[in-house]
């Protein structure tokens, strides 16, 4: 295969994925909603399209396959076929199946035996849905003809049945009233009719010569013609339309799909100026109606009143404005779906590009040594105190920011995509333990970075696993808990001071404390007789090892989730902590950095080092007053009546050396825990480039990282949560203020 | 352009050659008319006409129609190929079946 076709099967594999996607959240989507048509439109069309890139690669096995999906989604869309439970689970089935295939595909290999058995067994169920009659057509359908092989799956009669009131014949009717300067405009109708002819056939032709004037007062450069043919044609309404874009403004032109419904024809009638008798007899000759058709729509047209309109005025009107509707609804709903294909495809690629990560990764690289080189000609320009260069570098500092956070926004995903996957796991998973669980998803709209988003989908398919395992009961104990028969789990995710946070909540039975304390007991993680609070024994259960599950199941149980949860998290520089109220349920609670390069940052120094705070966790900045300074070690002060653990950079990183006489605190925040810096100087906000630490440096607590100044050094970027956690663990944090402290 | 009409006894004879199209449609109509003001029966030749769109067809028509409410006959004397491809790709061979010469 060419460099060229590979590129293009690779696009293949990347739309069919995504559209299997949408496939299967629209099935879901018709599990709740049965009757919603814009579902199945979705279904059919991801369907279609697969079956239609996979020909042009000659994927036969998939075309096949799909072929047969796409033939029972037809009938459905067609309300021949009622959405089911069964049907649903069948199509999820065919879903997840084509995924198979496309995996396949991506990886080069022949269908085996095993998957093209698979084909065939999930084939077969799918056949039985189209084995029930339908209104066969006598004549071909070239609606559907884009499937011109004969293939061996019987295709089933996929003639679009509109009730008894369609026609019978398979051709497109064109009608067409040239506007009359259109032969001054340079256009000539025969011409355009001829190019109909290049991807159809004009099975009939027939002039309207009636407006035709006597030659003394022609107009000879005025359109007089008015035609009606019918039309063989294996493309799609769009394109029938296409021939027709440079005439339409003052034209009238009209079609009606094969196997049309006859209220189209007699609207037809009604809007065209011809005698309806005259017209439906050329119709009839075209052959786009039979002459019992014929009369079938002239009999109610007559019912529809005088088609001059001169009779009864007011209720005719209305009545011609309900026969347009009816016109107008069918005749979309025939070639909609390809039409909007066509559209949607068009409109994505007009408003969406598809960029290689890779090179955003290294447009945010650039970005980042931009800000680093910014903040060095800043540094210059002040050191230099031209105040002009100071003013330009300050503009451009403003700018580069810009650049930054645009750069950085094009990383950003809406996280609802990762949400809508756990409909999936959450419906089979219900159904393995046979709950009935409700899945309830909130703010799938916050946005977070596309590596960090990446990372949370095993982790939350863990913990989602989990609660729906052994978090929400099963139906009878949940009734008898007085709690309503289906279970519920929320995914919920905002944003709160520079990160993200996602929260997992079920209304299951919640963690039992002293079982999780008697299991840490008996594997020696606990010293019987240890008191410890809520947060710490609900720790435990991120512990290695541990799991309090009596029974092993199948999806979780075994001890291995939850602490590779945490360490996933942490890896991302994010926590976990989870919350749990015995009867009630539990919230585990993952809190993640947006993003994972670039920051702002808050400099502060201590020696004659910098350090970099993460500007959203600074909560302020105090000097220290005097009577708090004592003599080593972390302690806390009083903050407006509130006690505030602190802790000093000097002592933290061992900073030989005088303190200052004036020291500053910095206040921290982190999940709503509130720490205290206490550093030398502050110099304010910096924007701040992530560059990881080596593996070497792993394991040191409390730094997240490191950065370039301006000048070429290096300062250290704190990791507040870790210093936090540090900071308040070493002291119960009492909120209350003991009686020595003195204000500050 | 190029035409040259002959009035013979009853008979007026119109010979149109080159584009039978909008560009020219003014000036066939003015010879056609000439023609039809003179009485008698109607003959065109047509075998020289290069090109042929909807503006040539609806002026033939009208002839034609405007010579059948006179009651008098319209002879289309010899057809060029691509009238002809015209007038079956519009299915007006029928239309003009008394005009058109028997062999066509």
């Amino acid at each position: 295969m060419s460099a060229q076709m590979d590129d293009a099967l690779q696009t293949l594999i990347i739309e069919s994925r995504e559209l299997l996607q949408n496939m299967e959240e629209a099935l879901l989507l018709l599990e709740q909603t049965p009757d919603d048509a814009e579902a199945v439109n979705a279904i059919f069309r991801a369907a279609h399209t697969i079956k239609g890139s996979a020909g042009l690669f000659s994927l036969d096995h998939v075309v096949a396959f799909t072929h047969v999906a796409e033939s029972v989604l037809d009938r459905v869309r067609d309300h021949r076929l009622g959405m089911s439970p069964a049907l649903g689970s069948l199509l999820l089935e065919v879903c997840d199946h084509l995924g198979q295939l496309i995996d396949g595909v991506a990886a080069g290999q022949a269908p085996d035996d095993a998957l093209s058995g698979r084909s065939d067994a999930i084939a077969a169920r799918l056949q039985t849905y189209l084995e029930t009659p339908s209104a066969v057509q006598a004549e071909p359908d070239f609606s559907d003809v884009d499937w011109p092989d004969g293939n061996d799956i019987a295709p089933p009669s996929a003639a679009p049945v509109h009730g008894n009131d369609s026609v019978t014949s398979g051709m497109w009717h064109i009608s067409l009233r040239s506007g009359p300067n259109l032969l001054r405009d340079g256009m000539d109708p025969l011409s355009i009719l001829r190019y109909l002819g290049t991807f159809g056939q004009i099975v009939n032709l027939e002039l309207i010569l009636g407006d035709i004037p006597p030659l003394s007062v022609i107009d000879p450069e005025s359109c007089y013609i008015g035609y009606e043919l019918s039309f063989a044609s294996e493309t799609d309404q769009a394109s029938i339309d296409g021939a027709f874009d440079f005439i339409r403004e003052d034209s009238v032109v009209r079609l009606i799909p094969p196997y049309g419904p006859i209220a189209d024809y007699r609207a037809l009638f009604a809007d065209m100026p011809e005698d309806s008798l005259l017209l439906g007899r050329m119709l009839v000759r075209c052959g786009s109606l039979t002459e019992e058709e014929l009369a079938q729509a002239l009999e109610t047209q007559g019912r529809m009143g005088p088609d001059s309109g001169g009779g009864s005025p007011a209720p005719l009107l209305g009545e011609v404005l309900v026969a347009q509707q009816l016109v107008d609804k069918p005749l979309v709903d025939a070639a909609l779906e390809r039409q909007q294909q066509v559209k949607a495809t068009a409109a994505g690629e007009a408003t969406l590009i598809r960029v290689d990560a890779a090179k955003l990764d290294q447009l945010i690289n650039l970005v980042g040594e931009l800000i680093i080189a910014g903040a060095g000609a800043q540094l210059v320009a002040r050191r230099l105190k031209v105040p002009d260069l100071v003013e330009s570098t300050s503009v451009l500092a403003r700018l580069v920011e810009d650049v930054r956070d645009s750069a950085l926004t094009l990383r950003m995903v809406q996280i609802g995509a990762t949400f809508n996957r756990f409909r999936r796991v959450v419906r089979d998973v219900a159904a393995e333990l046979g709950k009935d669980i409700h899945l309830d998803i909130q703010g799938g709209e916050t946005e977070l970075d596309k590596t960090v988003v990446e990372k949370i989908g095993d982790p939350l398919t863990h913990i989602v696993r989990n609660a729906l395992d052994h978090g929400i009961e099963p139906a009878d104990v949940r009734l008898a808990r007085g709690k309503p028969r289906q279970g519920r789990l929320s995914l919920n995710a905002h944003h709160e001071s520079g990160s993200i946070v996602i929260e997992v909540s079920d209304d299951g039975g919640g963690l039992r404390k002293e079982r999780i304390l008697q299991k840490a007991v008996e594997r020696g993680l606990v010293s019987e007789g240890q008191v410890l609070s809520d947060k710490e024994i609900f720790g435990l259960i991120f512990e290695p090892g541990f799991s309090t599950a009596t029974q092993v199941s199948n999806l979780s149980g075994r001890g291995v989730g939850m602490d590779v949860v945490k360490r996933n998290i942490l890896a991302l520089r994010g926590t976990v902590d989870l919350d749990s109220v015995e009867g009630q349920g539990t919230t585990v609670r993952l809190r993640l950095p947006l993003t994972l390069a670039i920051i702002d940052g808050f400099l502060i120094g201590a020696g004659n080092a910098s350090y970099v705070v993460p500007l959203e966790q600074v909560l302020e900045c105090i000097e220290l007053p005097d009577e708090d300074k004592p003599e080593q070690g972390a302690s806390y002060l009083n903050l407006r009546g509130e006690v505030l653990p602190f802790v000093r950079l000097r002592d933290l990183f061992d900073i030989p050396g005088e303190a200052p006489r004036r020291e500053n605190v910095v206040v921290v925040q982190y999940a709503g825990e509130r720490a205290g810096l206490v550093v030398d100087q502050l110099f304010g906000e910096f924007q701040t480039v992530i560059k990881p630490l080596g593996k070497v440096f792993s394991h040191i607590r409390c730094i997240g990282g490191s950065t370039i100044l301006g000048s070429g050094e290096v300062a250290l970027i704190l990791d507040v949560p870790g210093l936090v956690r540090q900071v308040t663990e070493r002291q119960p944090v009492s909120r209350h203020l003991p009686s020595t402290l003195s204000p500050v | 352009m190029n035409a040259s009409d002959q009035c013979k006894l009853g008979t007026s004879r119109v010979v149109i050659a080159g584009e039978m199209t909008i560009y020219t449609a003014r000036d066939w109509r003015d010879r056609l008319l000439v023609a039809m003001s003179a009485p008698g029966d109607v003959e065109l030749d047509l075998s020289g006409v290069s090109d042929i769109d909807a503006a040539g067809i609806q002026l033939l028509v009208s002839l034609r129609m405007e010579a059948a409410a006179a009651d008098r006959a319209l002879r289309l004397l010899s057809v060029s190929a691509r009238v002809t491809e015209a007038l079956t790709f519009c299915r007006l061979t029928e239309f003009f079946s008394d005009a058109l010469p028997a062999q066509a």
